[in-house]
């Protein structure tokens, strides 16, 4: 393999285990961690095998197709099912753009103290800039990279010296610790499944792929990016569940700010560690910051048919970048009027939850169709793992609200 | 009827039945908000709310508590805790101001209140005065006002287990 083929490899598996963690994953594996240990890390093992199985599916219609996955799978099921799927998925996807956007601010203000409303506008302002005037490719590499260092989780696992027997017999553990309801222990499945399974997360893997022109003949680029990024996330992710069991669990401490998120590392590994650990929330945030902005946008310009890209010079996409302009601002605005980032995150990934379905059974539907997808159709192991997700997503979507609103959020 | 005219009544409902949907969507999501925000009624309810406030509070005063220790260890930058505490202190705040505005339900005694709310204010004025502390960068006092912090979640705990039904 050619150096620049294993860079690009490199690149695209450190883009999608940064893609597995946005805001709502650190809040939620902090707060997952703080109160049950590791009796949710099946959840994140389950939510990865999940988002694989699609996002491999979501690449491989696009490759085949070359049109983005999820036009081709809303097309399927008529007119009304996109306009609605489109509209739900962008409400949502909105909210996670705020609070995206806020979990930048909020890293920023670990970092220097100056409260994360003063730094709301000008991240904005700067995600506009790199948008406007950086090539996608380069922004991906810099926030890909940079990502990296949120595995300063792991090795602060490692450091904090856990008892090893203890956490696997945690994780093997799957009822709520004394003092926990089952009615929150269900939440929180449900709230990890909408962090970790994310629809924007295949949506701009699927057009991504359109985008960067990937044909049958980069499967297994494709593969490797999938098969080896969104685990390591996920590994990442149970780390952070792992360091907040070792350092709040005992105490009894519940995990409400992101700067709680950080304080394990700090504990385990020092400044240099926080350090590391604030430039990992800031990468991993800011990255999905702007991946939420193209998801939406392009959910919308791939419904009315409009020429869109992140390939494409902004000026090209006069529609497509006033969409992403307008959620920006709107973001922006949301978060200014100083609503709880933190909330809106517990809110927005249960509500993403609950689309989780309607998302992927088109998605499977259309990787089934022999007419459309030739010999890259589904597979057996796909439409086994396809129709299992598709049932463990249909009881997280139905049970999602109704423990939403029972456990106040999570809070009983 | 005429086949136009069916036509036209289908066409006519279609809106109208999207528009009774869009309301009763709309309806359901403020009763939810309602039910999320209401206080707590009866006395097992006022209970178990006044049972999660101690345990926030005592997750207030920890959280700053470890902040302190790793600035006063060198194992974090002072931002860094000086957020850690501040936020501590914002949320034991409103913890504490939503417990006293509370009805006491029958059957549960005054002194559930008063006590509830007395550990609110001093996990505040705990947790302010090492707000206060860091922001003049006097952070032996920080450091100093944490080792009140253990006692003083020692007896959340005991208060959390004490007002649960």
């Amino acid at each position: 393999m050619s150096p620049g083929k294993l860079f690009a490899f490199t690149l695209g598996v450190m883009s999608a285990t940064g893609g597995f963690l946005d805001i709502g994953d650190l809040v939620t594996d902090a707060q997952v961690g703080a109160r049950f240990g590791l009796r949710l890390a099946w959840v994140t093992v389950l939510s990865a095998i999940g988002i694989v199985c699609f996002a491999e599916m979501a690449g491989r219609i696009a490759m085949k197709t070359r049109r983005p996955p999820m036009s081709v799978a809303r097309s399927r099921l008529g007119p009304r099912y996109a306009l609605v799927t489109m509209l739900a998925s962008v409400a949502v996807t909105g909210l996670l753009v705020m609070a995206e956007l806020s979990g930048v601010a909020l890293a920023l203000e670990i970092a220097s103290s100056i409260h994360y409303l003063a730094w709301v506008p000008l991240v904005a302002l700067v995600a506009f800039l790199v948008l406007w005037m950086l090539p996608f490719e380069a922004m991906e590499r810099v926030y890909g990279v940079l990502g990296l260092t949120t595995i300063v989780f792991v090795v602060a696992v490692w450091k904090l010296g856990p008892d090893w027997g203890g956490l696997a017999k945690s994780a093997l553990t799957t009822r709520p610790p004394e003092g926990e309801t089952w009615a929150a222990y269900a939440f929180f499945v449900a709230a990890l499944v909408g962090a970790q399974m994310t629809p924007y997360e295949s949506d701009f893997f699927g057009s991504g792929a359109v985008e960067s022109r990937w044909r049958p003949g980069d499967i297994a680029e494709m593969r490797v990016n999938v098969f080896v990024g969104f685990p390591l996330g996920a590994c990442i992710a149970i780390a952070i569940q792992a360091v907040a069991m070792l350092v709040f669990f005992g105490p009894g401490v519940h995990v409400e700010h992101l700067s709680q998120t950080t304080l394990p590392v700090s504990i385990a590994l020092g400044k240099v560690g926080l350090l590391l650990a604030i430039v990992g929330v800031f990468a991993v945030t800011f990255g999905a910051l702007l991946e939420t902005l193209f998801a939406a946008a392009y959910d919308i310009a791939q419904y009315f048919g409009w020429s869109y890209g992140r390939l494409q010079k902004p000026a090209r996409d006069a529609r497509f970048m006033t969409v992403v302009i307008l959620l920006l601002v709107a973001a922006t605005a949301f978060a200014l009027t100083t609503v709880d980032p933190i909330r809106v995150t517990i809110v927005a990934v249960t509500i993403s939850g609950m689309l989780l379905p309607f998302m992927f059974f088109p998605l499977l539907l259309a990787a089934n169709d022999r007419t459309v997808m030739g010999s890259m159709a589904n597979g057996r192991i796909s439409n086994a793992v396809g129709s299992v997700m598709l049932v463990v997503t249909s009881v997280v979507a139905t049970a999602a609200f109704p423990l939403l609103v029972l456990t106040r959020g999570g809070s009983s | 009827m005429s086949r136009r005219a069916a036509a036209s009544g289908v066409r006519a409902g279609h809106p109208r039945r999207a528009a009774l949907v869009a309301l009763l969507l709309v309806a359901a999501a403020f009763a939810s908000l309602w039910y999320v925000q209401r206080p707590p009624r009866g006395e097992e309810s006022y209970r178990n709310r006044t049972a999660q406030t101690a345990g926030t509070l005592r997750s207030q005063v920890v959280t700053a508590q470890l902040w302190a220790e790793q600035v006063h260890d060198d194992r974090a930058m002072t931002q860094a805790a000086d957020v850690g505490i501040r936020e501590a202190e914002a949320a034991a705040q409103s913890a504490t101001s939503t417990q006293a505005t509370w009805d006491l339900p029958d059957g549960v005694p005054r002194g559930v209140r008063t006590e509830a709310v007395a550990l609110g204010d001093e996990v505040t004025t705990l947790v302010g005065d090492m707000r206060l502390a860091a922001h003049a960068e006097d952070w032996a006092e920080v450091h100093e006002l944490s080792t009140r912090a253990p006692r003083l979640a020692r007896r959340l705990t005991e208060f959390e287990q004490a007002v649960k039904p």
